[in-house]
């Protein structure tokens, strides 16, 4: 159960039905979802508010979800991310391993319960009111 | 008493001097022997052209060379007749004195000539026989080379990993190497001038080829003649070399066995299409990841929103004129409700499809550890007991589990869930083997036997089913191939795990088996994955 400030996810995937599920899924649970088809798009909303998660494709078309995250990082230390990839031999480069995302935080296509995904934003939530 | 009428005599000797060589020498040894003798008396020799004079002695010097005069005038008439007698005598005798000598010298002469002569043809003889001798010092270094060059192409040919046959124009065995002994069985002296047809009798097939490389000149090659040679099957390397020196004298049979050559070419050729068909697959199941994420997701979210749980569709049903209950009802009677099971199943079915042949390509990440693998034998068996599909077929328990545990075999480092996984599919490929043949003659068994290499240790899985044909057996670990009936298994058990066995773990996996002699997979795991190339 989300709490009373709403959580607001950002979802970055070039395939529509893919952020049309996703987005109707997490909005019937209650989270602030906005869904946009490339990087560039995301950092332009991140500039305008602040946002709790981001569920990131990593194959994008123009910059790649690995930079996406570094340029997001910069603009809101905060922000938690969990990628959801299709490729099937994805490995975590350094770079994203030093902003504390690991092997739980990957989500390989498909998913086969979309509640697996609100677990993860559940516990990225409650690391971050931890901290 | 004087004689006045021998006041002019002239006395004309003859003296042979046609032989000696310096006539005038002779004729002045003469005329000093003459000179000596008689005091009163001049004797002296002239030449040609000097005026001869009474009582001068001549001697013709040009004749002298054909005959030799010596003519004696008496200048005096102090010489009476009987000391003209005399001297005649005298001269007449050293006349014969001097042409004996004469004679003597050319004898001699003769001699000398003879003796050098045979001096010389014995020196030619000499240096005939010297030369004779060393000619056959020559000759013997020459054998003796030949036997020992002979002796040394014998080592070689014998030395060779070939079988190597020279046969004559006829077809019979003129060579017969020491392989070619191991190989028959029978010696060289044995097989000599046979036809090499009757003593090797596995050529017999091949007799024309012999022929027709013996009279075209052109050399005949066989690369995979398949023979029995003690009960087994061996492939055999035959190329025929027809023998020309002067015009074509034979031929020389090589032979090699090459059975092992070509039971790795054999397994190269298998390594190298699984390998093939795993990177097709792993490329397709990367494609088809994400419209399967869209199927699953949206079949998800369709029956989240037709759930009555959720007041938000209760909500907009009613915004929409209608109700969320008469909505399901509706749906429930025209089955769209089992339709939207059906897709999630199918879709669910397809992803696992997609994750067994994910793991035809290397693993993502390493989930490795040190592994009791007796502890997890136990463990599939276990699994294999209590699996529920398996039951419906076969009950796992009533096969016979015999086990041959290597009591020192050491911890594997491996990913334990993946090799359970190999394990339990291997019982589960046994189990479906036995259902389908239940009347067969022995009780059921699978014996279970682990063996520890210096670098590896050996899983091996045998059961005393139905076992399988060549044919099966060599598409057992393709992807897909199935010899079940449709929809009662995709196929993808054995070729899951293979390429977890090769290349999760850098193992081997192979199978032997035969139609009613049961089926044995044996399974090789490296001790350690260290120094294996990086991902």
């Amino acid at each position: 159960m989300p709490p009373d400030d709403p959580i607001h996810i950002l979802i970055i995937d070039d395939e529509d039905m893919v952020r049309l599920n996703l987005v109707d899924y997490l909005e019937d649970e209650g989270y602030r979802v906005m869904a946009v088809c490339s990087g560039e798009s995301a950092l332009a909303l991140l500039r305008t508010r602040p946002y709790d998660t981001a569920i990131v494709d990593m194959r994008l078309p123009g910059m790649d979800g690995n930079s996406f995250i570094g340029e997001a990082h910069r603009l809101q230390p905060h922000l938690r991310y969990l990628i959801h990839t299709g490729s099937t031999t994805y490995a975590l480069p350094p770079e994203l391993q030093s902003l504390g995302i690991t092997k739980d935080h990957i989500f390989f296509k498909p998913i086969h319960d979309m509640d697996t995904l609100v677990e993860a934003i559940e516990n990225l939530t409650k690391e971050n009111q931890h901290v | 008493m004087k004689n006045s009428h021998l006041e002019h005599d002239i006395f004309l000797l003859m003296v042979n001097l046609t032989q000696v060589k310096r006539p005038e020498r002779i004729l002045n040894i003469f005329l000093e022997a003459l000179n000596s003798l008689w005091e009163d008396v001049t004797f002296r020799l002239l030449s040609a052209d000097d005026q001869a004079e009474t009582g001068d002695i001549v001697a013709i010097e040009t004749m002298s060379k054909a005959f030799g005069y010596i003519s004696i005038e008496d200048t005096t008439s102090r010489l009476t007749i009987e000391e003209h007698a005399l001297l005649r005598n005298a001269i007449r005798m050293i006349a014969l004195i001097l042409e004996n000598r004469v004679q003597e010298k050319l004898l001699s002469d003769k001699n000398l000539q003879l003796e050098t002569l045979v001096r010389e043809r014995t020196a030619e003889l000499r240096q005939a026989n010297a030369g004779l001798k060393a000619e056959i010092a020559e000759r013997n270094k020459t054998a003796l080379e030949l036997r020992r060059i002979r002796n040394y192409l014998k080592e070689i040919i014998n030395a060779m990993p070939s079988v190597l046959i020279g046969v004559d124009r006829e077809g019979c065995v003129t060579q017969w190497n020491a392989q070619t002994e191991r190989m028959t069985g029978i010696r060289a002296d044995e097989a000599q001038e046979q036809k090499v047809v009757d003593v090797f009798p596995e050529l017999q097939g091949y007799r024309d080829k012999i022929v027709q490389s013996i009279q075209t000149g052109a050399l005949q090659h066989l690369p995979k003649v398949s023979v029995q040679l003690n009960n087994e099957l061996h492939y055999l390397d035959i190329a025929i070399y027809p023998l020309i020196i002067e015009g074509i004298e034979g031929a020389v049979i090589r032979i090699d066995d090459v059975t092992s050559r070509i039971r790795l070419e054999e397994r190269m050729i298998q390594t190298e299409k699984m390998r093939s068909l795993g990177e097709l697959a792993a490329g397709m199941a990367h494609e088809i990841n994400n419209p399967l994420g869209i199927i699953l997701q949206g079949i998800q979210n369709t029956q989240r929103r037709l759930s009555a749980s959720f007041p938000k569709n209760q909500e907009i049903a009613r915004a929409c004129g209608t109700n969320l209950q008469a909505i399901r009802t509706y749906l429930e009677q025209r089955h769209i409700f089992q339709y939207l099971t059906g897709i999630q199943n199918a879709g669910r079915r397809a992803s696992k499809i997609v994750t067994n042949m994910l793991s035809f390509s290397r693993p993502g990440e390493s989930g490795m550890s040190q592994t009791d693998l007796h502890a997890l034998l136990e463990e599939s068996l276990e699994l294999a007991a209590n699996d529920y599909d398996l039951k419906k077929q076969y009950d796992f328990r009533h096969i016979d589990i015999v086990r041959q545990y290597d009591p020192s075999l050491p911890p594997v480092q491996c990913i334990a869930t993946e090799i359970e996984q190999v394990i339990l599919n291997l019982f589960k490929n046994s189990t479906q083997a036995f259902a389908q043949n239940q009347s067969l003659s022995a009780p059921p068994q699978i014996r279970l036997q682990t063996k520890r290499e210096p670098q590896a240790v050996v899983i091996t899985v045998e059961d005393n089913g139905p076992g399988m044909d060549a044919d099966i057996r060599k598409h057992i670990f393709e992807p897909f191939y199935t010899t079940k009936a449709v929809g009662a298994g995709t196929g993808l058990g054995l070729a899951v795990s293979y390429f977890i066995i090769t290349t999760h773990h850098t193992g081997d996996i192979a199978v032997e088996s035969e139609v009613g002699r049961g089926t044995r997979f044996t399974i090789r795991l490296p001790l350690s994955q260290e120094g294996r190339y990086a991902a």
